[in-house]
């Protein structure tokens, strides 16, 4: 029981960076929403100015990855040489889809249409503008994703040393101290 | 006189039907097989002169044909019907026909008379190949009854069937002689039948045939026609659909237009006109909710998101235009499943009309072979019974000269069987004695069926006739032996002694230069000839007598010569021959009440004279000088030279017997 839920901390950390990213990306189309006073620029980054959705969308996944690094030790997911390849791109994967879930919601929230039962067609200019916001979107999320991961990896790779030095100090200071101190969710919220 | 008039006519008329009857009655295959070359001869000669003259000067000089030629063509093919009642058999027929592809081979070179020469050669080839064997046929049939059919024939072998006519008669020996002809005649009769018979059953099989693949086809062409039928119903009913789905989309559009004003005063665009105004970029941006077919468009933003709240405010609304396109699009999918099918159940109406058509060309083929074969089955038949009637009669003829001919086997059989038990009870002696004589003077091979009566199943009756005549004959001098026959029989021959003996039949000379001596040693010879009556005499007789001849008649030559010259002295046939003695047993038999009684037992000495052999010598050279004196001496001196030299015996010739 204790392996399942400690697997189940495990996968939850993995999709800890596509769901902190989208409440940082609500909070910054509420934030939107709330200068510009209208509601439905939710679906296009929440500032009528492109640049500046932009901006806030590459300031929340950095400040995603810090959170998740810093505060969830999301480094501690890569204890496997097996994970340095699976979990960015179910991190990255789960991302994307975060994202693309949150687009759908937020559209049927404000038109009362799922985004599917509805067809567009954009001028030229829109589609071209529309088309390089999606790239950058996608890719800078993409990119930030895997490089704050390889990052983590690296960290990860270094902190065995510090993490054995921890250890024995806890071990001379306090034998009643539980075993529970090899970074869990918990943990984490704790510190 | 009128009445008698009134009944020649009626008797003439009578004689006229009953001749055209007959005429009817015997029906020849070129009259249903038609003269089909005739027509398509004079479509050869139109288009023959139809030609032009330098097509025909474009081949070689020897392919050629030219006018002449073609005329004397066309004349012996016009009298092809005449040619064909001269035919013997099919020889003469392909003789005829070889004349003929001269000609066609050469006229087959222009491409223009190519086709038509070609199916012309095909129709004169089954005419006459039709004729000539008919007349093959009629000639082997006039064959058989020219000896079976004639009434002494008839009577002959009734009569040895009967039994009121013995075997022996000539008459019947007659007819056995042309027993190997007849069934030689008969097989070819027997074949021209079968062949007949076998392309009559063949027509009719094939006609039988044809009528069940036509009923066959006929059926399944109802069959194809129902399922085109029950295939056009279904498109029939599937157009109906069609229209039904195309109205309610119609109606659909209408409530969905209505609708949609019902949801916005905007103004709305069909998908082309949609992409017109964005791509134009006169509009921002295009929104469809219903799958397409009705677009909004929107200069900016903010109309955009007037739409968009719009639509938030009007859930209801939107979800029945959304039902509406849905089913509008379910109709026009069920529109395309529909046509889909059409278009399938058009390809399988195509097909089966394809299988139909090919079904109808099946049997407008069929018909129209049937067609070909329908006029002339009937004359066919007809022609065929013809044969068979014709056939059981030669079979029934052939049937009585073989059955007579087998009871006459069976007699001579017998017969030969009770001549050679006669044989059998004579003396040992005798009996070789008469296979000797039987072998030497008549002959060996036909003592050896007397011999095995078993082996006269093999010869046929007048043969085996034949060798009872001369047997009986023979044979009756032996067994119906006279009151005071003798029979001097040899029984043992033995060899006493053997000699070689020389012989010459004479000599003779020339000289050189030529004198009276040449000439009067051949006339010495004829006189010596002529005086002796024994043919071969001991030789110093005549060396002596030619001596004594030159003696005598000195005043006929010159006895001494003035000049040397040469005289040549030829030995004439010189030859050697064995000379045996041989010690014959003889046994004497006399007949005493048909029967031979041993009466005496002789032994004679005989000579049997050996083969032949010639001897080859070469002439004696004599050169005479003057001082050598008489010529006579010195001839016989070289004449007994040589006699003595070669062991000469005799003056005469080698005996042969």
């Amino acid at each position: 029981m204790r392996n399942f839920l400690k697997s189940l901390f495990t996968l939850t950390k993995v999709f800890l960076p596509g769901v902190l990213l989208t409440i940082l990306v609500v909070a910054y189309n509420l934030l939107g929403v709330f200068i510009e006073e209208e509601p439905l620029l939710m679906i296009r980054g929440g500032f009528d100015n492109l640049y500046v959705s932009i901006s806030f969308f590459i300031i929340s996944n950095i400040f995603t990855w810090l959170i998740v690094g810093y505060i969830f030790k999301y480094s501690r997911l890569f204890n496997r040489r097996f994970n340095y390849i699976l979990v960015p791109i179910i991190s990255t994967a789960s991302i994307i889809f975060c994202l693309v879930a949150y687009y759908v919601i937020t559209f049927y929230y404000l038109t009362g249409l799922f985004i599917f039962e509805v067809d567009f067609l954009f001028s030229k200019d829109i589609e071209k503008s529309l088309a390089t916001s999606i790239l950058v979107l996608l890719n800078s999320s993409i990119f930030i994703s895997l490089f704050a991961n390889l990052i983590l990896i690296l960290i990860a790779r270094k902190k065995p040393a510090t993490e054995k030095k921890e250890q024995d100090n806890k071990k001379t200071t306090d034998k009643n101290v539980s075993d529970t101190s090899n970074g869990t969710f918990e943990d984490s919220i704790s510190i | 006189m009128k009445l008698a008039r009134v009944l020649t006519f009626i008797i003439m008329i009578f004689f006229g039907i009953s001749s055209l009857q007959t005429k009817v009655n015997s029906l020849s295959i070129t009259e249903f097989e038609g003269n089909n070359y005739l027509p398509l001869l004079s479509e050869l000669k139109i288009q023959y002169n139809n030609i032009e003259t330098s097509k025909i000067s474009t081949l070689d000089e020897k392919d050629q044909v030219n006018k002449d030629e073609f005329t004397t063509f066309v004349t012996l093919v016009e009298s092809a019907n005449l040619a064909c009642q001269s035919f013997s058999n099919s020889k003469d027929g392909q003789r005829f026909l070889d004349d003929t592809t001269e000609i066609t081979s050469k006229l087959k070179k222009l491409e223009d008379l190519a086709e038509i020469t070609e199916d012309f050669e095909t129709e004169l080839n089954r005419y006459i190949n039709n004729c000539a064997k008919e007349r093959e046929y009629y000639m082997n049939i006039d064959a058989i009854n020219n000896i079976l059919d004639d009434k002494i024939n008839l009577n002959i072998i009734d009569g040895v069937l009967n039994g009121s006519i013995q075997c022996e008669s000539p008459s019947l020996q007659t007819i056995t002689s042309s027993t190997k002809y007849i069934n030689e005649s008969y097989d070819k009769v027997r074949t021209y039948t079968d062949s007949l018979t076998s392309i009559y059953n063949t027509s009719s099989l094939k006609l039988t045939e044809s009528d069940e693949i036509i009923t066959k086809l006929s059926k399944e062409n109802i069959d194809l026609g129902e399922e085109t039928k029950k295939i056009m119903q279904d498109l029939q009913f599937l157009k109906s659909k069609k229209t039904t789905e195309q109205q309610e989309i119609a109606i659909l559009q209408r409530d969905l237009n209505e609708d949609y004003q019902a949801l916005t005063t905007l103004q709305t665009y069909n998908f082309y006109g949609a992409q017109m105004q964005t791509v134009k970029d006169d509009k921002m941006i295009s929104l469809s909710l219903d799958d397409k077919n009705t677009w909004y468009a929107f200069e900016d933003q903010d109309e955009f998101f007037q739409f968009l709240k719009l639509l938030n405010n009007s859930d209801a609304e939107v979800r029945l235009i959304q039902d509406k396109s849905l089913n509008i699009i379910d109709k026009k999918d069920s529109i395309v499943k529909i046509n889909a099918s059409e278009i399938s159940k058009s390809v399988m109406i195509d097909l089966l009309a394809q299988n139909i058509r090919s079904n109808n060309d099946q049997i407008s083929k069929l018909n129209d072979e049937q067609n070909e074969i329908k006029p002339k089955i009937n004359k066919y038949n007809e022609y065929v019974s013809q044969l068979k009637e014709t056939d059981t009669v030669l079979r029934k003829n052939i049937t009585s000269m073989t059955s007579a001919l087998d009871q006459c086997k069976e007699y001579a059989t017998e017969k030969i069987n009770t001549l050679k038990s006669n044989t059998d009870k004579l003396n040992e002696e005798i009996k070789v004695e008469m296979k000797r004589i039987y072998s030497e003077e008549i002959s060996e091979k036909d003592y050896l069926v007397i011999e095995n009566p078993n082996t006269a199943i093999n010869l046929d009756v007048a043969e085996l006739l034949r060798i009872i005549d001369d047997y009986s004959k023979f044979e009756s001098k032996y067994t119906n032996c006279k009151q005071t026959d003798n029979l001097d029989i040899i029984t043992e021959k033995k060899q006493i002694d053997s000699i070689i003996t020389n012989g010459i039949s004479n000599f003779s000379i020339s000289t050189d230069p030529v004198t009276s001596l040449d000439k009067y040693i051949e006339t010495a010879n004829v006189v010596y000839s002529k005086g002796q009556p024994i043919n071969n005499i001991d030789i110093n007789h005549y060396s002596r007598s030619l001596n004594q001849s030159f003696i005598e008649n000195r005043n006929q030559f010159s006895s001494i010569e003035m000049n040397a010259f040469t005289i040549t002295l030829y030995p004439n046939n010189l030859w050697s021959q064995e000379v045996r003695t041989i010690e014959e047993s003889h046994k004497i038999f006399e007949c005493n009440d048909t029967n031979w009684n041993e009466i005496s037992i002789l032994k004679k000495l005989v000579l049997e004279y050996g083969e032949c052999n010639g001897l080859t010598t070469e002439p004696i050279l004599i050169n005479y000088t003057p001082d050598k004196k008489e010529i006579d001496p010195l001839i016989i001196s070289e004449i007994n030279k040589f006699i003595q030299t070669n062991q000469i015996k005799v003056k005469g010739e080698c005996e042969t017997f």
